[in-house]
């Protein structure tokens, strides 16, 4: 490994230590101005630790998933060009969003409109660069599959609430 | 030796200590109810699970104004309906009333029962209104200033607030209903014409027998059809005659009959000269089709003159003002009622300001200015309503994807030092869950607001 990647690397690792940071920050606040949200948090958490456990119980499995992961990044890292560079930066916009939105929207109610232009802005424009990244990778299936996700989502809404069909809380 | 000796005593007096301190407080509070301030009880309903907030005034003080989310059992019922709380035995009770005292006496009544957790709220609803915390109601109070040419300054506060709540405060007070005294009006046409009809109106009141001329002139006529609405206006001049004495006042009656709702606006205007009007009233009613109706209720007092046509056009922005605020409520508290009373507000704006521009265009010769301005008020596709309509939908759904970002960061341990590359792996599925929620709701919410 070269001094560059190596630099690159440790450039992501802070990256992704910060905003795991960040996201705990938001999730301890969530928690705290929506309680209602603890059973959700309590069961992922369990989940993931659970993951965690058979990945520590189960050797070879942990081997493969490391292997995959790590060809998938070096196939990723010779192929960036393009968008596909600022792919991670997209994935930490939207992540970073994600987690201040719902706290932003419980302390600042009388700025909604603001906070929705800001999530139409970061979700199109992150959307956009992480979706033309993966499509310029070797990840174009998943690339498409969330322009599907994306089409398929404004499509039910619209037919569901043409036809008048509930079944979210709280919408109508 | 000593030295261990000591450390057991010191740890024998510190479990003892301990213990009194836990056991204390279940020894020394008297079983009954917890008096709260309503700063209390604010930060209670706000940070803690499962807090039923018990309403216990009579309905037409809850129709008027409540806390949001609260349960409405008044308190000469609540003995006999208490089962209607059995599933909230264990949790926390925050009783209210207009001023404390009928929440105390439902306070003791929800001890009596066996409720373990029951909290009094002091000074009640009239306390919690003075500290400016939210409620739930359709009945403010606005006053408008005019600062420009389609400029206002509105002044939106909670009907509660104005009247406050002393007519009620007594415990087992209730509202007074105005009764008025029933008179029979008779009212016979003795002319009709194209433009014209007069009318001889009698009635009897203390034993004496009444009767006046009524003139009315058609001023001014609209008619407009689409395939979706028909809309008619008139402006009339009306003059009441009873002997020598004279009045003369005009009205203007706005109708729009929708596919999906019928509107009304009535003003009545009384004339000071020949080119300014002394007084105007007006009501805008908005009665939605085919769906539930809420009654909702605005009145609105203006501190400038305006013209006619200005007067709409302050009305449009009123209505669009209290729609944004049934809109922001309803996506807060996630209540659909709130936000169809909001989309009727939008309306009931749209239609006030087309009719505005129509008066300014086609009734130059009465769009005089009026000094004292009074309304009572009862929207098409906006950037608000979508925005209400999506963070009602993204918000507990942007929640769970937190909860996806959270789960990748606690399930990339199992990668070791390949932590950050795994996290970015599952952050990406996460993202993409995100975009797509994100097509869905910004589609739910233009369903909402535009079809």
């Amino acid at each position: 490994m070269n001094q560059a990647s190596l630099g690159q690397k440790r450039r992501e690792e802070i990256s992704a230590l910060i905003l795991v940071s960040v996201i705990i920050a938001f999730v301890a606040l969530t928690l705290f101005l929506s309680p209602q949200y603890t059973p959700l948090f309590l069961g992922i958490a369990i989940v993931a630790l659970g993951f965690v456990a058979v990945m520590t119980l189960r050797p070879n499995l942990r081997r493969r998933l490391i292997e995959s992961v790590s060809s998938h990044q070096v196939s990723n890292n010779e192929q960036e060009l393009g968008l596909s560079r600022y792919r991670m930066m997209a994935i930490f916009a939207i992540a970073g969003m994600i987690a201040i939105f719902p706290v932003a929207l419980r302390l600042f109610p009388q700025y909604t409109t603001y906070l929705v232009v800001a999530v139409i802005i970061v979700n199109l424009v992150a959307g956009t660069v992480l979706i033309a990244g993966l499509a310029s990778s070797a990840s174009k299936k998943i690339a498409l599959l969330i322009v599907l996700l994306f089409l398929i989502g404004l499509a039910s809404s619209i037919l569901l609430r043409n036809f008048n069909i509930t079944f979210l809380t709280g919408l109508s | 030796m000593n030295m261990k000796k000591s450390a057991i005593c010191m740890l024998l007096v510190g479990l003892l200590l301990s213990t009194f301190l836990l056991i204390h407080p279940v020894v020394a509070e008297e079983p009954g109810y917890q008096n709260i301030s309503v700063q209390q009880a604010e930060h209670m309903i706000e940070h803690m699970p499962n807090v039923v907030i018990l309403d216990v005034r009579n309905q037409s003080e809850f129709a008027l104004g409540r806390l949001f989310g609260a349960v409405w059992i008044p308190l000469h019922e609540l003995e006999d309906r208490i089962d209607e709380l059995t599933e909230s035995q264990n949790d926390t009770i925050i009783v209210y009333c207009a001023a404390g005292g009928r929440s105390a006496q439902a306070s003791q009544i929800l001890v009596d029962n066996g409720f373990i957790s029951v909290y009094n709220m002091l000074g009640g609803i009239t306390e919690w209104v003075a500290a400016e915390y939210p409620i739930y109601t359709t009945f403010h109070a606005v006053t408008v200033d005019k600062l420009g040419d389609h400029r206002i300054k509105a002044e939106i506060e909670p009907l509660l607030r104005q009247i406050g709540c002393t007519s009620c405060s007594n415990q087992s007070q209730s509202c007074p209903d105005e009764a008025g005294e029933i008179i029979d009006i008779q009212s016979t046409i003795i002319d009709e014409g194209e433009d014209y009809i007069v009318i001889l109106v009698t009635y009897e009141h203390d034993g004496e027998l009444y009767e006046f001329t009524l003139t009315k002139n058609l001023l001014w006529s609209y008619r407009h059809s689409s395939p979706n609405a028909y809309k008619t206006a008139n402006f009339t001049m009306t003059e009441m005659t009873n002997g020598n004495v004279s009045i003369q006042f005009f009205e203007m009656k706005y109708m729009v009959e929708h596919r999906d709702y019928n509107l009304t606006i009535a003003t009545s205007l009384t004339p000071l000269d020949s080119e300014t009007y002394n007084r105007s009233s007006t009501i805008i009613n908005y009665v939605p089709a085919g769906k539930a109706e809420i009654i909702s209720f605005e009145t609105v007092e203006f501190n400038s003159p305006v013209t006619l046509s200005e007067l709409y056009d302050a009305l449009a922005n009123v209505a669009r003002k209290i729609g944004q605020g049934y809109m922001r409520d309803g996506a807060r508290t996630d209540d659909a009622e709130l936000r169809q009373l909001g989309h009727n507000y939008y309306e009931m704006a749209r239609e006030t300001s087309s009719f505005s521009r129509l008066a300014e265009r086609q009734l130059q010769q009465y769009d005089r200015v009026i000094y004292n301005n009074t309304a009572i008020l009862m929207d098409e596709c906006s950037f608000d309503c979508w925005a209400s309509g999506f963070v009602s939908c993204f918000g507990p759904l942007d929640s769970v994807m937190l909860g996806c970002l959270f789960g990748c960061a606690v399930a990339s341990i199992a990668c070791g030092p390949l932590w950050s590359a795994c996290f970015a792996a599952c952050g990406t599925v996460c993202t993409a869950g995100d975009i797509g929620i994100f097509g869905f709701c910004a589609g739910w919410a233009l369903g909402d607001c535009c079809f």
